[in-house]
């Protein structure tokens, strides 16, 4: 469980992190999302120990990252959007060398270097530079990193920029395979398809403050419209008609939209059934919509 | 935790740039060798592996050469070929027996007592296509005055009733040995006669004209000295007369000088003694180690960029670029991180110290056949390393204040160019005592200062205090710094 509490952090004289504070608990996805320069990363950052936070604290599994990092820190992956490593080391090497901070002797971590590198895909490649690695490659390597202690905590920080479907797909199914496993995974993107896609919990940061915290179904539900969507099999200019006597409808083909209808759904597939009503439902709104309908509720 | 500080230290030690340095270490530690021999202007004859002693002597109708041929190590060399030359012709010739000493007659006195202006003798020995040649310096044969043997050059020589019965040591020998004695042995005598004395490793080397009894004994300094005393630890060693002598000694530990005492066959009193500093390293090396640190200064001169740039690549780099942060994402706090590198880099420095040392002395040694010196590579190791370090902590306590790497980069390599001017100031100015120890070299310069005795005195305490200070204080400054900081 990676829980955040009451985190302010300051750049400067700037302000970047305002008293941030969620949780994510074991067997959970969170989403984490924000604008560019909401403060994800920084959050994270602290997280994961590489900042310092002004006040407040990190919990990894009850251990305080501020107060006992390196025993914090073995409970946690992260991967980041960009990772930087010492590009003149050899990957498998560079593995190793960090196995050591883990406690982990050399020709172990060699062996579980190789087992990982051949899991994520990366066999064959141990020897090269990371230098030569692609950007998937990286982001790949430094999942196998993240893996050395086989933490019961994840973070995946914008991972999905810069990949290719394949690679997509291959962090989409790792994320729901932690989750199977019981693990914390706190999942950062600007992608939000994707985080509608796999996430229990979307945690909403603007201008370095947490916005809101909800559950997926929470959000679904408060994305709910009141418009309709009809797809007939036989349409006519009078079908336009009859619908419109429920709210401004326009048809696009065979495909009529009725805005704020003021029926409900076996009202509207009775009075058009003579016109084959094919599929009829809601109109929804995405977590892209929530998400600026907040932003605009704090005033931008 | 030991696992990374070897994985640093390797990557620090394997570093292209390292590896390219090291193997420039390399050569300059042979170049260092090579520069040294010609900056104390020794040369082949100087340390060539074939040693002459012989003495020449005469009666009415014939000349003689006694002698001996022996190597550096004072070991005897057999059949080693040995020509006498008169007016550029060949007299006669013989060649060393196991033993490596020989006997030549000649027919005729050779005219040691004129007064011709060029050498009209030479003795040549050949061995292993190495060669030795003594030549006459004419000189005047003074024999003796007032009954006191006159000495000239590297001659003796007596007028007994008209006839010369002088006796000439004839000596050409690399400038290896420990002490070297050529001495007459009867000043008061009809007869004149001399003992000449090399030692060569552990092995003493004598010749005398008359029957000998040598008293040899050491001690750890002058001041201790008291030849009218009984030597402590003496060695007694009889010689006849002109029978060649290498004699096994058994120095002891620490001594650095020698008293000879000199009595004839059936005469309780010595009638000479000698004092001669023995040298650990030979006479040439007494002579030649003291350029050493120039010689090595001008190798090692560009020491510190290397090591700024290492401390570069290894630490200002990777935190300004980035590279650090996802390290510190992993079970290691910033001090550990910090000072492992740091180590690292020292342990490197260290290392190429060791190496451009040892190669430099080992090849000194080869070269010339100076035994190695031990604490000669161990002091200028000490030396260079508590020098460079100063460097490396400087870049990492730049490294630590500043992200912006060019900067952290620049200015180190400024002090490096800065800095060593105080050497040159420091002497210039005696008012300011306290100078010389600004310097991130003072304690190399206490070093050389107490090897050869070639730079201004310093206190060690003093010079201790402030290369440990140099090392220390930056780096701790660039660690807060880095700790204070974020990433």
């Amino acid at each position: 469980m990676i829980k955040v509490e009451r985190i302010t952090k300051y750049f400067g004289k700037r302000k970047v992190l305002d008293d941030v504070t969620f949780t994510v608990n074991d067997g959970e996805i969170v989403g984490f999302v924000g604008l560019n320069g909401a403060g994800k990363t920084t959050t994270i950052r602290v997280i994961v120990g590489v900042l310092e936070p002004n006040s407040g604290d990190v919990f990894i599994d009850g251990i305080s990252i501020t107060k006992d990092k390196r025993n914090a820190s073995k409970r946690v992956g992260w991967v980041p959007e960009l990772p930087i490593f010492e590009l003149d080391a050899s990957a498998l090497d560079y593995f190793v060398y960090i196995a050591g901070y883990y406690g982990i002797g050399s020709s172990e971590a060699r062996e579980l270097g190789k087992r990982l590198f051949e899991e994520l895909g990366l066999s064959g490649r141990e020897k090269d530079k990371l230098k030569n690695y692609s950007q998937g490659m990286k982001k790949r390597f430094a999942l196998a990193v993240s893996l050395i202690s086989d933490p019961k905590n994840f973070i995946f920080d914008e991972v999905l920029n810069g990949l290719d479907p394949q690679g997509i797909q291959f962090f989409r199914d790792l994320a729901l395979k932690m989750k199977k496993e019981g693990k914390a995974v706190l999942f950062s993107s600007h992608i939000l398809s994707e985080v509608e896609t796999i996430a229990d919990k979307v945690v909403f940061i603007h201008k370095g403050k947490i916005l809101k915290e909800m559950s997926i179904e929470e959000i679904k539900k408060s994305v709910r419209t009141r418009d309709l969507k009809v797809v007939l099999g036989d349409f006519k200019p009078e079908a336009l008609a009859e619908a419109s006597k429920f709210g401004q409808a326009t048809n696009n083909g065979n495909v009529i939209i009725i805005k704020d209808c003021k029926g409900d759904i076996p009202q509207v597939s009775s009075a058009l059934s003579k016109y084959q009503v094919v599929e009829i439902n809601w109109l929804k709104g995405n977590l892209e919509e929530f998400f600026f309908k907040i932003i605009n509720e704090q005033g931008g | 935790m030991a696992s990374t500080l070897l994985y640093d230290f390797k990557r620090s030690l394997l570093k292209p740039v390292v590896l390219i340095t090291l193997v420039f270490f390399a050569i300059a530690g042979m170049g260092v060798s090579y520069h040294l021999v010609h900056l104390s202007g020794i040369g082949p004859l100087d340390y060539e592996n074939l040693n002459l002693l012989a003495l020449y002597y005469h009666s009415v109708k014939n000349s003689f050469i006694t002698g001996i041929v022996f190597n550096n190590q004072g070991e005897p060399l057999p059949d080693a070929e040995v020509l006498v030359m008169h007016d550029g012709k060949v007299v006669n010739s013989t060649v060393t027996n196991n033993q490596g000493t020989f006997n030549i007659t000649i027919g005729y006195p050779l005219p040691l007592n004129t007064s011709e202006s060029t050498p009209n003798i030479v003795v040549k020995v050949e061995y292993n296509g190495l060669t030795r040649s003594w030549s006459n310096v004419p000189m005047l044969q003074l024999g003796i005055i007032n009954g006191v043997s006159q000495y000239s050059g590297t001659s003796f020589g007596a007028l007994s009733s008209g006839v010369n019965y002088g006796v000439t040591p004839i000596i050409n020998s690399s400038e290896l040995w420990k002490f070297s004695e050529c001495v007459p042995i009867a000043p008061n005598r009809s007869v004149s006669g001399i003992a000449v004395l090399q030692e060569f490793d552990d092995h003493l080397i004598i010749l005398s004209s008359d029957n000998l009894t040598l008293e040899l004994g050491f001690f750890h300094n002058f001041s201790a000295l008291n030849v009218s005393s009984p030597l402590p630890n003496k060695k007694v060693v009889n010689v006849s007369a002109f029978k060649p002598e290498i004699v096994s000694l058994d120095i002891p530990n620490g001594a650095n000088c020698v008293v000879v005492e000199y009595y004839l066959p059936n005469s309780p009193t010595f009638v000479d003694a000698s004092i001669t500093p023995v040298h650990p390293l030979t006479n040439l090396g007494y002579e030649v180690l003291p350029y050493y640190p120039s010689a090595l200064a001008f190798y090692v001169g560009f020491f510190p960029f290397v090591a700024i740039y290492l401390a570069y690549s290894m630490f200002t780099n990777p935190r300004s670029d980035g590279a650090l942060e996802f390290l510190l994402a992993r079970p290691v706090t910033k001090g550990i991180l910090y000072f492992n590198r740091l180590i690292a880099n020292l342990l490197t420095v260290l290392v190429s110290s060791v190496i451009v040392n040892t190669i430099a002395v080992l090849a000194i040694s080869l070269y010339t056949g100076i035994p190695i010196a031990s604490y000669i590579i161990i002091m200028e190791t000490l030396g260079i390393f508590t020098y460079v370090s100063a460097y490396v902590s400087l870049t990492y306590m730049f490294g630590g204040l500043t992200k912006e790497s060019k900067l952290a980069l620049g200015i180190p390599v400024l002090l490096s160019i800065v800095l060593p001017l105080i050497n040159f100031l420091a002497p210039l100015s005696p008012n300011v005592p306290w100078l010389a120890y600004v310097s991130p070299s003072v304690l190399e310069s206490y070093i050389n200062d107490k090897i050869f005795n070639i730079s201004q005195p310093l206190s060690l305490s003093g010079s201790v205090i402030s290369a440990a200070l140099w090392v220390t204080v930056p780096a701790i400054i660039g660690y807060v710094a880095f700790k204070k900081e974020d990433i």
